[in-house]
């Protein structure tokens, strides 16, 4: 039997007017997954998410959530996923409480009450909070309660657009733990951030998307081998002059009185035996960030 | 479904429980009000002197049925007809029928349609409202006139009938579903409920002008019959003539009419 996956995407496209907000969209994304999805502000992600969910409907292509269609069998779609809005878009004049029971109801499973303790008091979410107006509450406060709610009901699947936004940092901490819990779990984790050091600590995989368009899809890890590593050598005196080609694979990006920089792709071997015999002091290899190999994706130039 | 079509419904009037008592008390006690009204120009015996200084522009205007509505009666079931009150809830039918457009303006919608919600839900939550609004209001200017009349009539004096109460409520509840149903039907479209307001209030107020002319320039008859003000006629009802029985139950059916729109505009749209 074929694996259901959480999210299987294929060709989708939207349009508004003569807009192309999403076009040709195609991508999987695999049960215990932690999936990021980047892009500007504007390049499509909110538009997928809805999709996802139905609250828009598409003008090409097709979705699938564990197998079921997102226009045809959205019920059970929206039944297996928890979301959290970009923008929590509460009523000012309902409390906390009102809010998450409310959405209990309506959800049609019930919430099971210790794990709701733990969403609460993770987020530090305490009943005299939940029990004022979310009128009263800071831009924080209510990024939380829209946490709680979307994980609630422990569905399967989590789709959280850019989740810790407007968070402290022990709440995004608190966010990414239990992103972190949640995978150990076997759920599945799709979201959309622009905190790209974030991203890279908790997501397996990553999608870029451009002007509704799929750049780039790899995992983390395909990703760090995408960009060099940059190696700086330190000497103990003087440095000499750079050899001008040191090893298939290193590139001298230059060099200090006392300190060698250096590109490298592939194995540092080749560079371990050129420096045999000189009076090396240390030898640092800094990994690329996420943010050097993903952003010029952002601006169109790979 | 029917838990959370009972949740909405109950979300709903939590929200709007202070506007909606405070309206149901303001007729109550308008009603009282007009029935000691009444009682006071009764006993008084001024029917007679007020409709006699009534100048004749005044009664060729407004006809015979105007001079009817001067006597106990026609005082008694004043809200019925009075223009501010039919314009209140007219406006009362409208907001509460455009909450859709209020949770798509305020996103609400990606909360409540992100779990396993039919489309359908929030718009049978808007018109069972509007249709519970409807009753509540005019049940409670049926129960205003009674609690009025039971408090300050005269004795001896012949009471309208509870049939006639009834049927101008009935009446002006119709009237509120038909105008409400419009209103649902912008409101389903429609991505602010500012904007699905003002269109439904424009368009209604545009047909009671179409009623206003038609009613004394025959070629603008035609135009009138679309107009729902042309099928509520509550005066002649309070001066004791009747009204076809299909004038509420076309009312009605405008109402239902523009709930079938709702629903499938709602369930076509993006959101």
């Amino acid at each position: 039997m074929p694996e259901l996956l959480p999210i299987a995407i294929d060709n989708l496209g939207k349009r508004y007017g003569r807009a192309q907000a999403l076009a040709g969209l195609s991508l999987e994304v695999h049960e215990g997954e932690v999936f990021g999805f980047l892009g500007l502000n504007g390049a499509g992600k909110t538009t997928t998410i809805r999709l996802l969910l139905d609250l828009i409907r598409p003008t090409a292509g097709n979705a699938r959530i564990f197998g079921h269609d997102c226009r045809a069998a959205s019920l059970e779609v929206r039944r297996l996923v928890g979301y959290l809005p970009g923008e929590p878009p509460f009523l000012a004049d309902m409390t906390g409480e009102q809010l998450l029971r409310l959405l209990e109801r309506v959800g049609g499973r019930r919430v099971d009450a210790a794990w709701r303790a733990e969403l609460v008091e993770r987020f530090d979410l305490p009943a005299r909070h939940l029990a004022r107006r979310v009128r009263d509450y800071s831009t924080g406060m209510k990024r939380k309660l829209a946490l709680v709610q979307a994980f609630q009901h422990d569905p399967p699947l989590l789709i959280l657009d850019e989740p810790t936004e407007s968070l402290d940092p022990v709440m995004q901490e608190a966010v990414w733990a239990l992103v972190a819990d949640l995978r150990a779990r076997g759920r599945t984790v799709f979201l959309s951030s622009h905190v790209l050091s974030e991203v890279e600590r908790v997501c397996t995989r990553v999608g870029v998307l451009r002007e509704g368009r799929l750049v780039l899809l790899a995992s983390i890890d395909e990703l760090r081998e995408l960009a060099p590593r940059t190696v700086v050598v330190r000497f103990a005196s003087e440095a000499p002059p750079p050899p001008p080609e040191i090893a298939p694979g290193l590139k001298v990006i230059g060099s200090a009185p006392a300190a060698w920089n250096l590109e490298a792709r592939g194995p540092l071997g080749p560079l371990l035996t050129r420096l045999a015999g000189l009076d090396v002091a240390d030898l640092e290899v800094r990994e690329p960030r996420l943010e050097e190999i993903v952003v010029p994706y952002y601006r169109g130039a790979p | 479904m029917t838990r959370a079509l009972a949740a909405l419904i109950g979300h709903s009037v939590r929200r709007n429980r202070a506007l909606l008592g405070a309206t149901a008390a303001l007729l109550v006690v308008f009603q009282s009000l007009a029935a000691l009204m009444a009682a006071s120009f009764e006993q008084a015996g001024s029917f007679d002197e007020i409709a006699a200084m009534v100048p004749d522009f005044l009664r060729q205007a407004f006809g015979p049925s105007f001079l009817a509505l001067l006597t106990f009666d026609g005082i008694v079931l004043l809200g019925f007809f009075h223009f501010a009150v039919i314009a209140f809830l007219v406006g009362l039918a409208i907001a509460v029928a455009t909450e859709p457009a209020s949770e798509v303006e305020h996103r609400f919608n990606d909360l409540l349609l992100a779990r396993p919600l039919p489309r359908w839900v929030p718009i049978a939550r808007s018109a069972i409202l509007l249709a519970g609004v409807a009753l509540a209001t005019c049940g409670a200017m049926c129960a205003g006139t009674w609690a009025g009349l039971a408090l300050f009539a005269p004795e001896g004096i012949d009471w309208p009938s509870p049939r006639l109460i009834l049927s101008l409520g009935g009446l002006m509840a119709a009237l509120m579903v038909c105008c409400g149903g419009v209103a649902l039907a912008i409101g389903s479209a429609a991505r602010r409920r500012g904007v699905a307001g003002a269109v439904a209030g424009l368009l209604v107020f545009a047909l009671f002008l179409v009623d206003v002319v038609a009613r004394v320039w025959e070629p603008a008859m035609l135009l009138a019959r679309l107009s729902p003000f042309h099928y509520f006629d509550p005066i002649l009802l309070a001066i004791g003539q009747p009204i076809p029985w299909w004038n509420p139950a076309l009312l009605l059916f405008a109402g239902t009419a523009g709930l079938a729109v709702a629903l499938v505009v709602y369930a076509r749209r993006d959101l």
